[in-house]
C-alpha cells in the first residue's frame, strides 16, 4: 500500500485533516487544535486543511507552533481544470464499481472501497468523463428514476454536481505520508481521512466536538436556497424536500464511512455519543474524551476563606451573547424570583449585546416590566475572570450547547452553577463517570426554558451556605481532575503513540 | 439565421394566404440571398443577350460573375456565422444599440482582407485594368452586401432586403444593357456593379436608420473570433465545400481558358448552377417550418427545464420537438423530391429551355439528386447549430469539403460520364453524417444540453 510513496519522502507523526477550521477560522474547535498542537510539542504534525474557495482570504488566526508545519491547503468550490481527452472513457467494468460505489457508499467494506480509491488514483475515472461523460450521465438518470421522480430536473442535476465535485476532487488527492491521520470532523475532511486510511493502511483517528451530520441537517434544513417545490414550502408538516434529502443523505453516508473507517471515534460527552451512534457508528469504538481547560487562570480565583455563613449580599452572573438561543428572558424571569427573596442582589449579564439589538431590546423591556432594573446590569463583553472572583452564582439558561467552557471556567474559579440541561450541562455538575459522580455536585441542572426551576435552584445555592461551599470545592475537585488541559493532551499524547506504533492496517 | 423566425412567426400569425405567401419569399431570399440573385441577373443577361456582344466577352463576364461570388461566400464565410452568433446573443441581453458598432468593425475587416485577396486573385488575369478594379469593387461590394444582409435579417427587416434586391437588380441588368454600347465590356461591368451598389447602400440606409451610429470597434465582437473560432472555420470551410467542385473543375483537363488564368468549365457549371435553383423552394418552407414550429417546441423544451419541472415532463415535451422534426424532415424530402423528380424527368425540356447541350443532361440529372441531399444537409446542421453542437457541425463541414474534393478528382479521372457523381457522393455522404448527429443529439438531447454545462 505504502508504493506510492517516495521512499525519501518525509514522514511526520500525525496529519490531521481540517475542514473551515484551524488556523484560518478562530473559534472553539481551532482554539482547542492549538492547545493541542502546542501540548505536544515533541510529535511533528502537518495538516491537509480544506477551505470554501480560494477567493477568500486565507489567514492565519493562530500564531501555529513550530511543531506544526507544512500545511497543505485544499479549496472545495474552486474550479477546476477539467481536460477533455478524447481517448479517456471509463470502461463498463469501472462503471459498474461506480454504480455500486453509489448504491452501497454506507457499507463498511474496506476492500472495495480501496477499490474505488485506487480507481481515482489512476485516472481510471478521469474527471472531465465523470462530469460530462455519457456513461456517467446515464448513472445519474438511474439513480433519478425518471419513472417516479417528480422533483425539478436542473435542480437535481447541479445539486448532484454540487455534491460530487467535491468528492470527486477529494478522491485523488495525496496525503502527506504520516504515521497517524486524524480528523476532527467528518465530512469532506472525513472523507479524506478515509482515504488515507485505505492508501496508507495507517490508522484513521477521528474526533467530532459538534456532530457534523447533525449541524449540517440543521443547514440543509433551514436553507432557502435549496428549491423546494412551493405546495411543500406551505405545508404543515416540515418534511424535507427531495433536493434538501439528496444533501443530507450525501452528509450521511460521508459520515457513516468515516465512522467505519476510524479506529477509535472521540467525543466530549454523552449526548454526542448517542448522536453518533444513530448515525452508524459502532458504539465500541466511541471514547468520552471531554475538553480540557487551562487551570491557571480560573484556580484560586474565589478566596478559600471566603466567609460563606456570614455572606449577605450576593451576586449572580450570566455568561453569554445575549440572543434568543441563551434564553436571557428565562434568566430574566429567574431573577425576578429570586429578588422577592433576597434583597441584596446584583445581577451581571456579561456578554456582548449587539449581536441581536432586536433581542436585547425586548430583554431590557422584560427588565422594566418585571421592576428588576435595579438589580440586573448589562456589562457588555467583559473579561470573566474580573467577575468571577465576586460572584456567588453562574447561570446558563441555554436552549442548546455542547460542552459550555463558561461551566467549566465556574467550575475551576470554584463558582458554583444553575444549568439547562444540555448538552454536558449535566456531566460537568453533577460528574460523568463513577468516581467524577463520587465528588458531588458542582452545581443544579434544571429544565430547559423553565424559569421557576431555574429562580429555585439559584435560592437553594444562595441560601444554603453549607452546600455552596461543597459545591465550589467539587467543582474546583472535578476540573481538576477530569478537565485538566494538561491531562487532553497526556490522553491524545497516549493515543498517539499507541496508533503512531501500530502496524500497518490491512 | 438567429432572429427569423420571430418575425416569421408573426407573418404566420395574420393567419391569411397572403402574409404566408409572403413569409415563404422573405424566408426564400434571406436563405439564398445575393447568390440567387446574382444566378437570376446571369440568366436574365444571358438570355436577352445584347447584339454585337461577342461570344468572349460573355463568357469573361460570366466567369468574372461565377469567380466574385464563388470566393465572396468563401471568404465571407468566415464572419457570417460568428457575427450572427454575436448578434443573437447581443439582442438576447437587449443591447441591439451595439449593432452598428459591431457592422462597421466587421467592414472595416472585410474591406481590408477583400481587398488584398480581390487585387491579390484578380492582378494575374490578362484583362484590361479599369475591367479588373472594377472587379474588386464589385467584390468588395457584395461582400458588403452579404454583411448587410446578416445584420439585416437579425433585426428581420426583410421587407427591405427584397426590396433593395429588387431594384437593385434591375438596375444592374438595365444600366448593363445601357453602358456596353458606350464603354464595351468594361462598361457592362461596371452597369452590373452599379445596381449592386445600389442594394449595398440602399441596405446601408435600413441599418443606419435603424440604430444609432457609435464608436467604430467591438471589441467584444472580435473576441467571439477567438471564442468561437469552430464557428468562423465552418463557415469558411461550409462553403469552400460547396465549391470546391466546380473550382476543381476549372483545372480539369478538358476545362477552358476564357482568357489567362480566369478558367471556366462550361460542361460542368451550368448544369449544376441550374440544379441548384432548384432547391429555393425547399430552403423557404424549411425555414419557416423550422423557425416556427420546431423553434416553438424546442423553446418549450428548455422553458420546461428552466421553470424546475421533473424529467419525465421534459422528456414529453422533447417527444413533441421530435416529431415535428421528423414531420418538417419529411414534408422537405417530399416537396423537395417532388421537384426533383419532375425535373429530372423533363430535363430533356429544361435543357433545351436555357440553352444546354444534350449531353449534359446526365449530369444535370446527378446535379438535382446532388441539390436535393445539399439541402437536406443544410437543414440537418442548422437543427445541429440550434444544439450548439459545433465540433460536430465543423467534423461534417471537412467531411464535406474532403469528400467533395477528393470524389471530385476521382470522378474527372474517370471520364465525363462520371461528371457530377463526385459532387452527388459527397453530399450523400456528409448527409448520412450529419443525419447521424442529428438523430444522436436528439436521443441524447437533455445529456447534451445538461452535462456539456461548464462547471459553475
Amino acid at each position: 500500500m505504502n508504493n506510492e510513496y517516495d521512499k525519501n519522502e518525509k514522514e511526520y507523526d500525525v496529519c490531521l485533516l481540517l475542514e473551515g477550521t484551524y488556523p484560518f477560522v478562530s473559534g472553539g474547535v481551532s482554539s482547542w487544535i492549538h492547545n493541542l498542537i502546542k501540548g505536544m510539542p515533541e510529535l511533528t504534525f502537518t495538516a491537509i486543511c480544506i477551505l470554501a474557495t480560494s477567493k477568500e482570504k486565507a489567514e492565519y488566526k493562530y500564531e501555529v507552533p513550530d511543531n506544526f508545519v507544512d500545511l497543505k491547503v485544499i479549496y472545495l468550490h474552486d474550479p477546476i481544470d477539467n481536460k477533455k481527452s478524447p481517448f479517456s472513457s471509463i470502461s463498463k467494468k469501472n462503471m459498474q464499481k461506480l454504480r455500486k460505489f453509489h448504491y452501497n457508499l454506507d457499507k463498511y467494506d474496506i476492500g472495495f472501497m480501496t477499490e474505488i480509491v485506487d480507481l481515482f488514483r489512476d485516472d481510471k475515472y478521469p474527471l472531465s468523463e465523470l462530469l460530462h461523460g455519457k456513461k456517467a450521465w446515464d448513472l445519474l438518470i438511474e439513480i433519478y428514476k425518471p419513472d417516479v421522480n417528480k422533483e425539478s430536473f436542473i435542480d437535481y442535476f447541479w445539486t448532484y454536481r454540487f455534491t460530487h465535485l467535491p468528492i470527486f476532487k477529494m478522491l485523488p488527492i495525496t496525503l502527506p505520508k504520516a504515521k497517524v491521520y486524524h480528523t476532527i470532523s467528518t465530512g469532506y475532511a472525513g472523507l479524506l481521512g478515509v482515504i488515507a486510511r485505505v492508501t496508507t493502511g495507517r490508522p484513521l483517528l477521528l474526533t467530532e466536538h459538534g456532530i457534523y451530520v447533525k449541524e449540517r441537517k440543521i443547514e440543509i434544513s433551514q436553507a432557502e436556497w435549496i428549491y423546494h417545490k412551493k405546495d411543500e414550502r406551505f405545508r404543515v408538516d416540515s418534511k424535507l424536500g427531495a433536493i434538501q434529502t439528496f444533501w443530507i443523505r450525501m452528509f450521511e453516508q460521508l459520515g457513516k464511512i468515516c465512522y467505519d473507517y476510524s479506529s477509535e471515534i472521540y467525543t466530549l460527552y454523552e449526548g454526542n455519543k448517542q448522536l453518533e451512534i444513530l448515525e452508524g457508528a459502532d458504539p465500541a469504538k466511541i471514547k468520552i474524551i471531554p475538553n480540557g481547560i487551562s487551570l491557571d487562570n480560573f484556580l484560586g480565583l474565589k478566596p478559600e476563606d471566603h466567609d460563606y455563613k456570614g455572606q449577605t449580599e450576593f451576586a449572580v452572573g450570566f455568561v453569554g451573547r445575549v440572543v434568543p438561543i441563551k434564553d436571557v428572558k428565562t434568566f430574566l424571569r429567574a431573577c425576578k424570583i429570586v429578588a422577592l427573596k433576597i434583597e441584596k442582589l446584583k445581577v451581571y449579564i456579561m456578554g456582548p449585546t449587539e449581536e441581536d439589538e432586536e433581542y436585547y431590546e425586548e430583554c431590557v423591556n422584560l427588565v422594566k416590566l418585571l421592576h428588576i432594573e435595579k438589580v440586573i446590569e448589562f456589562t457588555g463583553k467583559v473579561k470573566v475572570t474580573d467577575y468571577l472572583p465576586k460572584l456567588d452564582v453562574i447561570v446558563l439558561t441555554s436552549i442548546s450547547e455542547a460542552q459550555p467552557l463558561v461551566i467549566m471556567e465556574a467550575n475551576c474559579a470554584g463558582v458554583p452553577a444553575v444549568a439547562s440541561d444540555v448538552g454536558s450541562c449535566r456531566e460537568l455538575l453533577e460528574g460523568r463517570t463513577v468516581s467524577d459522580k463520587a465528588l458531588g455536585p458542582s452545581g443544579i441542572v434544571t429544565k430547559v426554558a423553565d424559569p421557576i426551576g431555574t429562580g429555585e435552584a439559584i435560592l437553594t445555592i444562595l441560601q444554603k451556605p453549607i452546600l455552596r461551599k461543597k459545591m465550589s470545592l467539587a467543582g474546583i475537585e472535578r476540573v481538576k481532575t477530569f478537565y485538566k488541559e494538561s491531562d487532553l493532551n497526556k490522553t491524545y499524547l497516549k493515543i498517539y503513540h499507541k496508533y503512531m506504533k501500530m502496524e500497518d492496517l490491512e | 439565421m438567429a432572429g427569423i423566425g420571430f418575425e416569421l412567426r408573426r407573418m404566420l400569425g395574420k393567419d391569411s394566404y397572403l402574409s404566408e405567401m409572403s413569409a415563404y419569399l422573405y424566408a426564400a431570399m434571406v436563405s439564398s440571398g445575393p447568390w440567387l440573385m446574382s444566378v437570376l441577373c446571369l440568366s436574365i443577361l444571358g438570355l436577352y443577350s445584347y447584339s454585337g456582344f461577342s461570344r468572349l466577352d460573355q463568357e469573361i463576364f460570366r466567369t468574372t460573375i461565377v469567380y466574385v461570388y464563388a470566393f465572396m461566400l468563401v471568404y465571407v464565410g468566415y464572419i457570417q456565422l460568428v457575427v450572427t452568433r454575436y448578434l443573437a446573443d447581443k439582442f438576447y441581453l437587449g443591447e441591439e444599440r451595439l449593432t452598428l458598432t459591431a457592422f462597421f468593425s466587421s467592414s472595416i475587416l472585410v474591406l481590408i482582407v477583400g481587398s488584398i485577396i480581390g487585387i491579390g486573385g484578380l492582378w494575374t488575369f490578362e484583362l484590361t485594368i479599369t475591367y479588373k478594379i472594377i472587379a474588386v469593387v464589385l467584390f468588395l461590394i457584395v461582400a458588403m452586401i452579404w454583411l448587410a444582409m446578416i445584420f439585416l435579417s437579425a433585426v428581420k427587416d426583410f421587407r427591405s432586403i427584397v426590396q433593395a434586391f429588387a431594384i437593385g437588380t434591375s438596375i444592374s441588368v438595365g444600366v448593363a444593357f445601357l453602358l456596353y454600347p458606350l464603354m464595351g465590356l468594361d462598361g457592362y461591368l461596371l452597369g452590373y456593379t452599379l445596381g449592386q451598389a445600389v442594394i449595398y447602400f440602399w441596405l446601408l440606409a435600413r441599418l443606419l436608420a435603424e440604430f444609432p451610429a457609435r464608436r467604430v470597434w467591438d471589441l467584444g465582437m472580435l473576441s467571439y473570433f477567438l471564442k468561437y473560432w469552430e464557428l468562423a472555420l465552418i463557415g469558411m470551410l461550409f462553403n469552400l465545400a460547396i465549391w470546391i467542385d466546380k473550382i476543381l473543375f476549372w483545372f480539369a483537363p478538358d476545362s477552358r481558358m476564357v482568357v489567362p488564368y480566369l478558367r471556366t468549365h462550361d460542361m460542368y457549371e451550368g448544369p449544376i448552377f441550374f440544379a441548384y435553383l432548384t432547391i429555393v423552394p425547399t430552403l423557404a418552407i424549411f425555414l419557416v417550418k423550422i423557425e416556427t414550429k420546431f423553434y416553438e417546441h424546442y423553446h418549450d423544451y428548455f422553458a420546461k427545464i428552466i421553470s424546475k419541472k421533473d424529467l419525465s415532463s421534459i422528456l414529453e415535451e422533447k417527444k413533441g420537438m421530435v416529431i415535428i422534426l421528423k414531420e418538417s424532415l419529411r414534408e422537405i424530402l417530399i416537396v423537395q423530391g417532388s421537384l426533383t423528380l419532375l425535373c429530372l424527368f423533363m430535363a430533356s425540356d429544361f435543357i433545351a429551355i436555357v440553352g444546354l447541350s444534350p449531353i449534359q443532361k446526365p449530369l444535370l440529372q446527378i446535379a438535382l439528386i446532388g441539390s436535393l441531399m445539399q439541402v437536406m444537409l443544410s437543414v440537418a446542421v442548422i437543427i445541429l447549430f440550434y444544439f450548439d453542437l459545433r465540433k460536430e457541425v465543423l467534423l461534417i463541414t471537412l467531411i464535406f469539403l474532403f469528400s467533395n474534393a477528393g470524389l471530385t478528382l476521382l470522378s474527372m479521372k474517370l471520364g465525363f460520364t462520371f461528371y457530377g457523381y463526385g459532387y452527388c457522393y459527397s453530399c450523400f455522404i456528409s448527409l448520412m453524417c450529419a443525419y447521424y448527429f442529428v438523430s444522436k443529439s436528439v436521443t441524447d438531447l437533455e445529456y447534451i444540453t445538461f452535462a456539456g454545462q461548464p462547471i459553475i
